[in-house]
């Protein structure tokens, strides 16, 4: 499949990345959740898209690995526990920079999952409300008396 | 009259008395009072046009397309979100509706700290009254709180602490939950509804999609204004004014200013202020439904004053599931898991009223070169937003979240997530030590914002100033800021009405000049 801004590779890295953080399969997560990875980079402002692509390079990259892990292989080639403690590295370090990197990759993998309806079987969220009125919660919270016609 | 880039004409040079920049509240309240006095009146809007027809509740759709950057809008170490509208209407589309005016005490500080006397409560209050009456402002129902806000009510009465019912602005509001989203029921009165209607009947033209790039003075009466039709086609259209009013947010404006030269006074785009947000999830054996209900319908203020009226307050947000996708705790399995329960889960969000010590670290600017907080490199100019929480506002905000953890534990929760890098659940009073000693650094405790403000502040002196009681630029006659900018301080309040009070206040004594 091809994206406006993911490479093939970066795709594997979301995949690697979304698998770790989120706890979902690359299978569960499919193509939908780097359509939406993609897309939600294709919206940002030119300087930030690049800064986010670099960092995916780098989290890849095995000399980072090896450097915060002694291990010398690339992010995707390494089984998921390895993937998190690269990560957690980035998470607990006193640098600044190295947490700034972690809160992006988590806020690219939450916002990429979790804002598609896809995802929200799962959580038990009833989902949109329009034309759906009478199925969804919002008749618990006060809809039956509007209709009665309660001024508000 | 709107105008989409769909209907625009070939003439690319146009004229106006008055041109606004952002339909947000501060530039909808300036078009609706000018243009109900027959001045003529054109509003640029950076964000595209929508109406209720395009809300349709689709998270991934709407937030790209209404929100700042695509709700990726952050300071440069990514460690505070901030939550901003870009579309028609401003923020007033996609907030949650909470309605508060501006504190007494805080306008009192305004008159103390910047001379500001005629923004004083006795000047003010028939300004909030036409306001409220103008968006239905009322009290949420008894019989309205979701499940969320009962937490704020049930915690606040058991503890012997203020709760209060709050205010918001609807009609007929069937509580879905997504006002973020924009309104599908076209029941929370913003912008659109109410001053922007009112200015189109008296003639008012929006042109939507339409980006302010820069501004020529050339003199008091006359500004030219560049603008770009942000649909990929890059026309450019150039509006020549009489007055110029920019209101395109505490963001935005300080980096339009810049851009255009406007920055004598050097205090453009600094003394950013943003009511940093910690959320506290409380995890219950009941069911919650945090993203249903009617938001911000209940809050409490028992700590708005732990130093000379600074302090925080608390309220519960309208809990779009990618706000929790995004800021969840954990990582695989056990973040899963978390998520599976967030029907269970219910928010209180700590907002700090912040600059207890007078300070702002903040600042909004065009920047080249290395960024070290966030390790761009860019020979081209790139906007930086910067913002340190001030070791004070930090106290503040800590013994804001202690409360809320307490809240939620006699509310009933079993479990409470701190929303912290370092720690993912309390259980115990001494977890709840254990957090208060955490580093709580960028990126180790969670916060967010959707309140900037500041960038351009009102005051009587240059000294103190960007402008002065009329919002007019000290510096630049014929330029005026009309937005959450030129808020001397953070209001303490969701600043949606303290905004739309303070442009109402600056056109009663100046009229922007007209």
């Amino acid at each position: 499949m091809g994206f406006s801004v993911l490479s093939d590779k970066d795709t594997g890295i979301i995949l690697a990345l979304g698998e770790m953080i989120l706890g979902y399969t690359p299978e569960e997560l499919g193509d939908e959740f780097v359509k939406e990875s993609d897309q939600f980079l294709g919206g940002l402002d030119e300087f930030l898209q690049s800064d986010l692509k670099r960092l995916l390079k780098i989290i890849n990259s095995p000399v980072t690995n090896f450097l915060f892990t002694g291990s010398f292989r690339s992010f995707v080639k390494q089984p998921v526990e390895s993937r998190r403690k690269l990560y957690n590295k980035f998470v607990y370090s006193k640098i600044s920079l190295l947490r700034t990197g972690s809160a992006a990759l988590r806020a690219l993998c939450g916002w990429s999952l979790y804002s598609l309806d896809m995802s929200w079987k799962e959580l038990n969220h009833p989902g949109i409300t329009i034309g759906r009125e009478d199925e969804t919660p919002t008749l618990l919270f006060g809809k039956e008396k509007w209709r009665e016609g309660m001024e508000l | 009259m709107i105008i989409q880039p769909k209907d625009l004409s070939e003439e690319r040079e146009l004229a106006t008395e008055v041109l606004i920049i952002g339909s947000g509240a501060g530039g909808s309240m300036a078009a609706y009072t000018l243009a109900a006095q027959g001045i003529k009146v054109i509003v640029l809007e950076e964000g595209p046009y929508v109406d209720k027809s395009d809300f349709n509740q689709k998270e991934n759709e709407l937030v790209r397309k209404m929100y700042r950057r695509g709700g990726a809008l952050a300071t440069d170490d990514m460690s505070i979100r901030i939550l901003q509208g870009r579309v028609f209407g401003g923020s007033t589309t996609i907030n949650w509706m909470n309605c508060f005016r501006t504190p007494d005490d805080v306008l009192e500080e305004w008159e103390r700290d910047y001379g500001l006397n005629h923004y004083l409560p006795e000047n003010m209050q028939s300004h909030f009254e036409r306001i409220e009456k103008r968006m239905s402002v009322h009290p949420v129902p008894d019989e309205h709180h979701n499940p969320q806000n009962r937490i704020i009510l049930d915690a606040a009465a058991i503890m012997g602490i203020d709760g209060n019912v709050c205010n918001n602005n609807s009609i007929g509001c069937i509580g879905c939950g997504k006002c973020g989203l924009g309104c599908s029921y076209d029941a929370k009165q913003d912008m659109r509804l109410t001053y922007l209607t009112d200015a189109q009947n008296d003639g008012a033209t929006i042109y939507t999609s339409m980006k302010a790039e820069k501004i020529v003075r050339r003199s008091e009466d006359e500004q030219i204004i560049s603008a770009v039709v942000q649909d990929g086609s890059g026309r450019t259209f150039q509006f020549k004014t009489q007055r110029t009013i920019v209101a395109a947010s505490a963001i935005m404006t300080p980096l339009l200013l810049q851009s255009s030269g406007l920055t004598k006074g050097g205090l453009v785009g600094k003394y950013l202020h943003i009511h940093p947000v910690a959320g506290t999830v409380g995890v219950y054996d009941r069911e919650i439904h945090p993203t249903y209900g009617i938001p911000m319908s209940a809050s409490s203020h028992e700590l708005k004053n732990i130093t000379e009226n600074y302090g925080v307050w608390q309220e519960v947000p309208d809990l779009e599931v990618f706000l929790a996708g995004v800021n969840m705790p954990g990582t695989g399995p056990q973040r899963r898991e978390y998520m599976k329960q967030s029907n269970n889960m219910g928010v209180i969000l700590t907002l700090n009223r912040d600059g207890a010590s007078k300070n702002s670290s903040g600042r909004v600017k065009w920047i080249r070169g290395f960024n070290r907080q966030s390790g761009h490199f860019g020979l081209r100019k790139y906007p930086s937003v910067r913002y340190r929480i001030d070791p004070l506002d930090k106290k503040h905000l800590l013994i804001g979240i202690r409360q809320a953890i307490e809240m939620h534990f006699a509310a009933g929760a079993t479990m409470v997530l701190p929303m912290h890098a370092m720690m993912n659940e309390i259980r115990t009073g001494d977890d709840i030590d254990k957090f208060m000693q955490l580093p709580m650094g960028p990126n180790q405790l969670n916060v967010f914002s959707a309140h900037p403000t500041g960038t351009a502040r009102m005051a009587t002196s240059s000294s103190k100033g960007v402008v002065d009681e009329t919002m007019q630029m000290f510096h630049y006659p014929g330029i005026y800021i009309m937005d959450g900018s030129t808020l001397p301080t953070a209001p303490g309040v969701n600043p949606m009405i303290s905004i739309l009070g303070a442009v109402s206040r600056a056109l009663e004594l100046g009229n922007a000049g007209m």
